[in-house]
């Protein structure tokens, strides 16, 4: 399963990335920083 | 570029590919209910583990899963055929069929004129009035698509072509895609019809050793 990340926060991005690379059903994980309104 | 909000993105995201799963992770348990609103399948909050994560993962697979098939399916192991709800779609031209495959065979990716051109009549000068014969079997595709109801798997641009690959199933892109399944169906045949679809079927060799 492919999975796209989307956050402003570059410790959120890399975080979430880190506990997905553990998932064995995700094959390929992409991220995107960009700036958000709350 | 403006600024969006997670939920504007989402909603953005799901325009370009309603197929996708949108899984929301925040710290503000209120977003909940707006999440779900742009059909998110799932909703993280902060502080989250991987267990959460994982069973986040599962249900977007198990969605996907139980989604139902396109309609339109692509064979291309042994003989080239479209087919819809399960019948084949007929072609009145057979050069136009070829486009069709060639565009498949890139896989999404854009065929200019002259490249089509190059493969469908390989021995012909490129001048205007093979440009001619190119667009009288561009037209006949798109009326072909249409009358079969699937005119959105083709994407048209004014010198080039592409397939929309989200809008149908194809045996040789399940193998891409590692789909057990699709190896079963291999039979050592790729579009055999057509000359320019040996290196594909090369690579296909190749890939399943």
């Amino acid at each position: 399963m492919k999975v796209m990340i989307v956050d402003d926060e570059p410790i959120a991005v890399e975080s979430l990335a880190l506990v997905c690379s553990e998932i064995p059903d995700i094959d390929e994980i992409n991220c995107l920083l960009m700036s958000m309104t709350h | 570029m403006s600024e969006l909000s997670g939920l504007e993105l989402a909603k953005s995201l799901q325009e370009i590919d309603d197929t996708m799963k949108l899984i929301f992770v925040t710290g503000y348990p209120s977003y909940a209910v707006p999440a779900f609103e742009v059909n998110a399948i799932g909703y993280i909050l902060k502080p989250y583990n991987k267990e959460r994560v994982e069973k986040e993962i599962q249900k977007a697979k198990r969605i996907q899963l139980a989604a139902p098939k396109s309609r339109v399916f692509v064979r291309t192991f042994g003989r080239f055929d479209i087919f819809v709800d399960g019948i084949a779609v007929h072609f009145s031209s057979a050069k136009a069929k070829e486009l069709l495959a060639i565009l498949i065979d890139r896989q999404g990716g854009i065929v200019t004129m002259e490249q089509a051109i190059t493969i469908l009549w390989e021995n012909r000068e490129y001048d205007l009035r093979v440009k001619n014969l190119y667009r009288a079997v561009s037209k006949s595709l798109r009326d072909t698509l249409k009358n079969a109801g699937i005119s959105d798997i083709l994407i048209e641009n004014r010198n080039s072509r592409s397939i929309n690959k989200t809008k149908l199933d194809c045996d040789y892109y399940q193998l891409l895609d590692g789909k057990p399944e699709a190896k079963k169906h291999f039979f050592g045949e790729y579009m055999f019809e057509y000359s320019w679809a040996e290196i594909t079927l090369t690579q296909i060799q190749e890939r399943l050793g």
